[in-house]
């Protein structure tokens, strides 16, 4: 038999809610995390001006960091590459699996636009150097020289069909928007979209326990428990 | 071509080409007229034109961000912009800058400062985690341009960038420069010279004014002098507020105070008793072991460790005091209590111990959670894939290494709370992983193997001083498998190496010794290391697995003479010195242990030519701690032997070598030659082998030893003559009449410590009590007088002891597991049978000469040093451990002033 459960109404819910301490201060700076991680540079500028805040990064790197991400999803790999060296000239010189990434996606983009001499060139001279480097970017060298082979049939296995994906290119854009944010000694995710699955997370282990106002995230308002 | 031909343009283009690519750096360098200008580009002094600063400063920032990328990953590289002075050319443009330039010129010079000096340090070693090869093809010339930068007048200009400039508005481009500067100071100090350089340091402005102000007499008592500049400058930064969500400039931060405070008291004591407003900086790094950021979990942990191990160190050196945690005691210490001989980390303060508790808490659980973690435990997002990663377990398994290394109270805190479990399935884990291939290190990433190096290190510096630990290895671990297969990795030598060390911390258990180590077939991988051979290759030669125990069983039965002698200098098929040296002195040291008389495999090592191979170690091999290993390994195996092996052994030696090696010029090395003359003489036949091989010329070599002022040199040649005083009549009455040699023994008596006048005074009481009539020689050389003394001081009037009786301890029964562990000296104690009898005839007994513990890593190339029972014990004495000298004393005294009576 399950236990009694609390009914806790929603005054009561919201009372409680009030009593724990949050500063104004503390709520500047998640916004202004979602701005930074987001990377919305003119609403962090305006915002840091206006809630006196000091900013956390140089803005100029936020607009480095949108630019490249739009290179990379449009599949312009050289101009990332060059600007993540000019904004953290170390970052691609010491992480080597970010730098394979970076190469692997410029292959990718050459067998998209049907340039199969260049992407061969760019294989033998620069890829599997690479491989030869770190033996363990070997399984993915592999996997990606798959292209060449499955380039003119309808339906390569998915395995290897993914990689010519959008998604490829996003994941590529997410992996170094995360290695430039954590070179920035920024959280690679928004604070508030963790406390938000915190919260969800909490809600759902009280409802064992007990009935409560739950928060609707989409409009921010409290509904009251319909169980009976 | 002009200097004016490098553009902005053109660098930027040199940058995003070399970035990465290790190849083309390699091609951008062999351009040196590229080369030369691209480091004059980096003193606007240089530059052609001085109009637009923009411009200038632009190709300032180009160039200094394409010397960086050149540094990294490729030595030849990195060779030609050391001839081209690159360093000076940094050092130079650093001291012109000043606050008015622009922060990102002032960013970009002192990160590629750091990252040229970082790659000059990894070049130069010792390796930071782990073991690294030592083949580079530049090391000369970095380590001349590495010692340059830590001298004053260069740390006059790279120091005081540790502070951030008041003025800029933006927290993270002002800390930049104090981030770049602390991962310099983290990366470079690796040794204790470069330790003290920076911890000595201060601005040019505090010595100037000291000299100004001060006056001869007068001792500087400047409350602010005594905590290193650099010390107050970190521990502020990582105080400050503002900064502290800044996690690289934490972690640097807290790197630069790990590396300084390593083995250096002056540096970690100021970390812990810093005083002055908020919360103690042990506090503050306590709390940042649970940052978010893995990296600052890592180096908080790393500096707590070395602040802990430096201060512990400096009250009471845990190397030179194993006497003082017999195996026994050891194992109750099983709390977080040190046991009391170690003190508590600040003798003056109450709350000293629970400081130190509280940090080796929080490091063995960081560690654990870091050791032990998989996918899937990290709820609130904080970077799983970093928590995972090989590179964070590795490092987490180092600094279990760091921590515990050489301390059985923290091995035994470690193990207790589960670390050695972790640990162990840690190893399983990673090795399960791959197939089932011998051939670990073909296709692996370089982080597992170092994961691989990290594990067994720290597996081997758990189980190096407990026999506890090294039974759960072997029988509920059942991790020997796992050791064999590191010690067949072929490329990675750090593998290796914590393979062989591994062997050596388990041989050190007598269990162990004879049953698993014989088995899994580890005894023989490591000779064959030693010997030179390949272990992947399946020779008829190689005794493997069960086969070696049978075959063990046969040899014992045809007793040690089946070695046959072999002039090693002319044997054409002695295979040369080619495995790293760090690996082969580990696996001889485990090969010291395996040789000691009560391990079965020390005749099948003879067998296998041991011998010929230790004398080519000796011979050939110019480093001296190999050649020290080489000797141990002499050592032990001439203790407790038969004559025949003993004369076999000293053929392949020779006999006039032993003399040179008691001359040799590394004191360690005079040390063990001593010891090998002691363990000889252990009988009467091999006195008389002594004496007829050597003559009375030894005597003299003997009065040198005993006037060495090393007192490990004095301490091994006095017991070599006290074991030769045990000989004939005749032998004795050349002892006796040998120039200078009783006013040396009086000297030993009066002027050394207790360890050493133990054999001193039994020496005098075997000469005295076989002829009364050498009462004349004693009293001439002042050894009455002497006597009388140490009886005197003793205080207490005990009655005249039985002679036949020695009360302390040192029975026979201990005497053959005492090789394995720190006690003090085993003494051998037998009436004329040397048959190893409790029983004691009085004055009568050989001092079997012991030490197997090899228990120094060297992963420096500093030489190591080697710790014995007796050693140790000659450090440590306790006033209780001199009753039996002064016992003894009275005895002889008794002898020379009534001998008369007895006779």
């Amino acid at each position: 038999m399950p236990p009694p459960q609390q009914r806790i109404s929603k005054d009561a819910w919201e009372r409680r809610l009030h009593d724990v301490p949050v500063t104004k201060a503390d709520l500047n700076r998640l916004i202004m995390d979602y701005l930074v991680i987001e990377g919305y540079k003119s609403a962090a500028e305006e915002f840091s001006q206006e809630a006196n805040l000091t900013p956390p990064v140089d803005f100029e790197s936020i607009e480095s960091r949108m630019d490249i991400r739009e290179a990379l999803q449009r599949g312009d790999v050289e101009h990332a590459i060059n600007r993540v060296n000019e904004l953290n000239p170390d970052l691609l010189d010491l992480n080597h699996a970010l730098h394979f990434k970076l190469l692997q996606q410029k292959f990718i983009e050459f067998i998209q636009q049907k340039r199969i001499p260049e992407a061969l060139q760019f294989a033998q001279e620069e890829l599997a150097r690479r491989g030869e480097e770190s033996p363990e970017f070997l399984s993915e060298l592999e996997r990606t020289m798959a292209l060449l082979a499955f380039d003119a049939t309808p339906n390569p296995p998915p395995a290897i069909a993914e990689l010519l994906s959008p998604a490829q290119r996003m994941k590529t854009a997410g992996e170094v928007n995360a290695a430039i944010l954590e070179s920035l000694s920024q959280g690679k995710e928004v604070k508030l979209m963790g406390l938000l699955k915190l919260l969800c997370w909490g809600e759902t282990l009280l409802e064992e326990r007990a009935e409560f106002p739950k928060l609707n995230v989409l409009d921010g308002t409290f509904s009251e428990s319909s169980r009976s | 071509m002009t200097i004016s031909a490098l553009t902005v343009d053109r660098l930027k283009k040199a940058k995003n080409s070399v970035i990465g690519n290790p190849l083309a750096k390699v091609q951008l360098v062999q351009d040196q007229v590229f080369v030369a200008q691209l480091i004059s580009c980096l003193n606007p002094e240089s530059l052609p034109f001085s109009g637009a600063k923009g411009a200038q400063e632009s190709l300032r920032i180009e160039a200094a961000h394409v010397v960086a990328s050149l540094s990294y990953g490729s030595e030849e590289a990195l060779g030609v912009l050391l001839r081209g002075n690159a360093h000076h050319a940094f050092f130079y443009a650093i001291s012109r800058l000043t606050e008015t330039d622009p922060p990102a010129l002032r960013a970009a010079f002192s990160r590629a400062l750091r990252a040229f000096i970082s790659s000059l340090a990894d070049n130069v070693g010792p390796s930071l985690w782990g073991l690294k090869p030592e083949t580079s093809s530049i090391r000369s010339e970095a380590e001349e341009a590495l010692s340059q930068h830590f001298q004053h007048e260069f740390l006059d200009i790279y120091l005081p960038l540790l502070v951030p400039p008041t003025s800029t508005p933006n927290l993270s481009v002002a800390s930049a420069v104090a981030t770049s500067t602390a991962q310099m100071i983290a990366c470079t100090t690796r040794t204790a010279a470069q330790r003290q350089a920076v911890t000595e340091w201060r601005p040019a402005t505090d010595r100037h004014a000291e000299i100004k102000s001060r006056r001869g007499w007068e001792k500087t008592s400047n409350g602010s002098a005594s905590v290193p500049w650099v010390a107050r400058q970190l521990l502020s930064l990582l105080r400050d507020r503002e900064r502290e969500r800044d996690s690289r400039l934490i972690e640097s931060v807290l790197s630069a105070l790990a590396a300084l405070s390593k083995e250096n008291p002056a540096m970690a004591n100021s970390i812990l008793k810093a005083s002055g407003d908020g919360p103690h900086p042990i506090t503050t790094i306590i709390n940042f072991t649970k940052s978010r950021s893995i990296d600052i979990q890592l180096a908080a942990c790393l500096c707590l460790t070395n602040t802990l191990r430096a201060t512990s160190h400096s009250i009471h050196p845990s190397h030179s005091h194993p006497s003082s945690h017999p195996p026994n005691a050891s194992h109750g210490a099983s709390t977080l209590h040190r046991a009391p001989s170690h003190g508590s980390l600040h003798p003056t303060s109450m709350h000293g111990a629970s400081v130190e508790e509280n940090c080796i808490r929080t490091i063995i659980n960081v560690i654990n959670r870091l050791i032990s973690s998989s996918p899937a435990t990290d709820l609130l997002g904080a970077s799983t894939s970093t928590m995972n990663s090989p590179q964070t377990k590795a490092k987490a398994c180092f600094i279990l290494h760091y921590l515990v290394h050489d301390d059985p109270s923290l091995c035994h805190a470690a193990f207790d709370r589960g670390c050695l479990e972790h640990v162990g399935s840690l190893i399983k884990e990673i090795s399960s992983r791959e197939s089932s291939t011998s051939e670990w290190d073909e296709d692996e990433p370089e982080s597992v193997l170092q994961l691989r190096e990290a594990s067994l290190t720290a597996l081997a510096s758990l189980a190096l001083r407990s026999d506890d630990i090294r039974r759960r290895v072997t029988d509920e671990l059942r991790l020997l498998p796992f050791i064999s297969r590191a010690l067949r990795v072929k490329k990675h030598i750090g593998t290796r190496y914590a393979a062989c060390q591994c062997v050596r911390a388990l041989s050190r258990a007598v269990l162990v010794l004879r049953t698993g180590i014989v088995d899994s077939g580890l005894g023989m991988d490591v000779l064959r290391i030693v010997l030179g051979k390949d272990l992947n290759e399946k020779s008829g030669s190689a005794l493997k697995g069960r086969d070696g125990k049978q075959r063990e069983s046969n040899i014992t039965e045809k007793t040690d003479d089946a070695m046959d002698v072999v002039d090693s200098t002319v044997d054409p098929k002695i295979i040369p010195l080619n495995e790293d040296r760090r690996v082969l002195s580990a696996a001889l040291s485990a090969v010291c242990n395996i040789v000691n008389d009560f391990s079965p495999l020390r005749p099948i090592y003879l067998e296998e030519k041991l011998m010929p191979r230790l004398v080519y170690i000796l011979r050939q091999s110019d480093d001296s701690a190999l050649r020290l290993n080489a000797l141990w390994a002499v050592k032990n195996l001439v203790r407790k032997t038969s004559t025949e092996t003993k004369r076999d052994i000293m053929n392949h030696l020779g006999w006039h070598e032993l003399l040179q090696l008691l001359e040799d010029p590394v004191e360690d090395i005079q040390e063990q030659g001593f010891n090998i003359l002691r363990n000889l003489a252990e009988n009467e036949e091999g006195i008389a082998m002594v004496f007829r091989e050597l003559g009375i010329q030894i005597l003299g070599k003997l009065i040198n030893g005993m006037k060495s002022h090393n007192d490990d040199v004095v301490l091994q040649s006095t017991f070599a003559l006290a074991n030769l005083s045990n000989g004939t009549p005749d032998q004795q009455d050349l002892i006796v009449k040998f120039p200078q040699l009783l006013p040396t023994l009086q000297c030993c008596l009066s002027e050394s410590n207790a360890s050493i006048r133990r054999p001193a005074v039994s020496c005098v009481l075997t000469l005295t009590k076989k002829n009364p009539r050498r009462r004349k020689d004693m009293a001439e050389a002042g050894i009455v007088g002497t006597l009388k003394r140490i009886c005197e001081w003793s205080g207490h009037a005990a009655g005249l002891p039985h002679a036949g009786h020695h009360g302390h301890g040192h029975s026979a029964s201990i005497s053959g597991l005492a090789s394995l562990h720190p006690n003090p000296p085993s003494v051998a104690l037998a009436p004329g049978g040397w048959a190893g009898h409790p029983s004691w005839g009085p004055g009568f007994g050989s001092w079997g000469g012991t030490g197997t513990l090899h228990h120094h890593y060297h992963n420096t190339t500093v030489h190591q040093a080697h710790i014995t029972g007796h050693q140790a014990s000659s450090h440590s004495m306790v006033p209780d451990d001199d009753r039996d000298v002064v016992q003894t004393a009275r005895v002889a005294l008794d002898w020379l002033e009534s001998g008369d009576t007895y006779t």
